[in-house]
């Protein structure tokens, strides 16, 4: 009896231990996906109180961390997508072909718009575009897109990885993927044309 | 492959979901075609930038004491 408490203890320490580890990457994951600081404590605490309250079912040697993130992807859908306050949703200049995506994004009119040899998209993604810009871009996608983006380039999950944690076919994770990239350069481009980083004349055409 | 046929790979390609025989392909027409290469270049140095910003964010001392103690009631 004392040997099957003493190995229970164990568990929850071990658990406790492996689980808190997480702990600050699930937070800022948590802000782009709630937006605000207190909604993500509250979408974070809801997810380690599922997370310990079902710890027995998970099996060691699995992947803890994509476990926690499925429990918060879940979590974040099913209480919190409905209640937050609406994404700033940019308005695009051109209307976006849905099947591909396009319609102007950072580096092709970073491109059109240089100039000289010392502006390029690289040098305008290192030099003038900041992590707040980052941030401010990848809030403004909508949930679904959000969501994509967040694990993969955020988190570095893989393809099916993310099909497993959302709960869709692979090729609803590349499609998603696709459309969230497509248009978080979109949003970027808008940022940095209402910062006057760069401006559009009449023609459309930038100057950076 | 085309330019327009590589660019509709384009993510696929950044984060290696397909397989060698398509990815022989797609690396040959990029080490021949200089604005594919600045391309991919160039989503390669965004995407590392977004992770490097966004990945972690400190937590709050106020959901840290929240979650340790809900680690004591259960």
């Amino acid at each position: 009896m004392a040997a099957i408490m003493e190995r229970q203890e164990t568990g929850r320490k071990l658990f406790e231990k492996e689980a808190l580890k997480h702990l600050d990457e699930l937070f800022a994951s948590a802000m782009r996906m709630t937006r605000q600081k207190e909604s993500a404590e509250d979408l974070l605490s809801e997810v380690y109180a599922k997370a310990w309250k079902s710890f027995k079912q998970f099996e060691p040697g699995t992947n803890l961390r994509a476990w926690l993130y499925k429990i918060l992807t879940n979590t974040f859908i099913n209480h919190y997508r409905h209640n937050q306050r609406q994404p700033l949703m940019v308005e695009l200049d051109r209307p976006t072909d849905g099947d591909t995506g396009t319609g102007g994004d950072l580096y092709d009119r970073i491109l059109g718009a240089s100039k000289s040899p010392f502006e390029n998209p690289d040098q305008a993604l290192a030099n003038r575009i900041l992590d707040q810009d980052l941030k401010k871009a990848i809030d403004g996608l909508p949930d679904d897109f959000r969501l994509a983006v967040i694990l993969s380039d955020v988190q570095n999950f893989s393809y099916q990885e993310i099909a497993d944690i959302m709960d869709v076919p692979i090729g609803t994770v590349r499609s998603r993927l696709w459309r969230g990239r497509r248009l978080l350069q979109q949003i970027l481009w808008k940022q940095a044309v209402d910062a006057g980083i760069v401006s559009e004349n009449k023609e459309g055409k930038a100057t950076v | 492959m085309n330019c327009d046929e590589w660019f509709e790979r384009l993510y696929q390609i950044l984060d290696r979901d397909m397989d060698e025989v398509v990815w022989t392909d797609v690396e040959f027409h990029m080490k021949s075609c200089r604005p594919c290469w600045d391309r991919f270049e160039f989503e390669k140095r965004l995407k590392a930038r977004i992770q490097s910003s966004c990945c972690k964010e400190p937590c709050t001392e106020s959901l840290r004491v929240r979650i340790k103690a809900l680690f004591e009631k259960y």
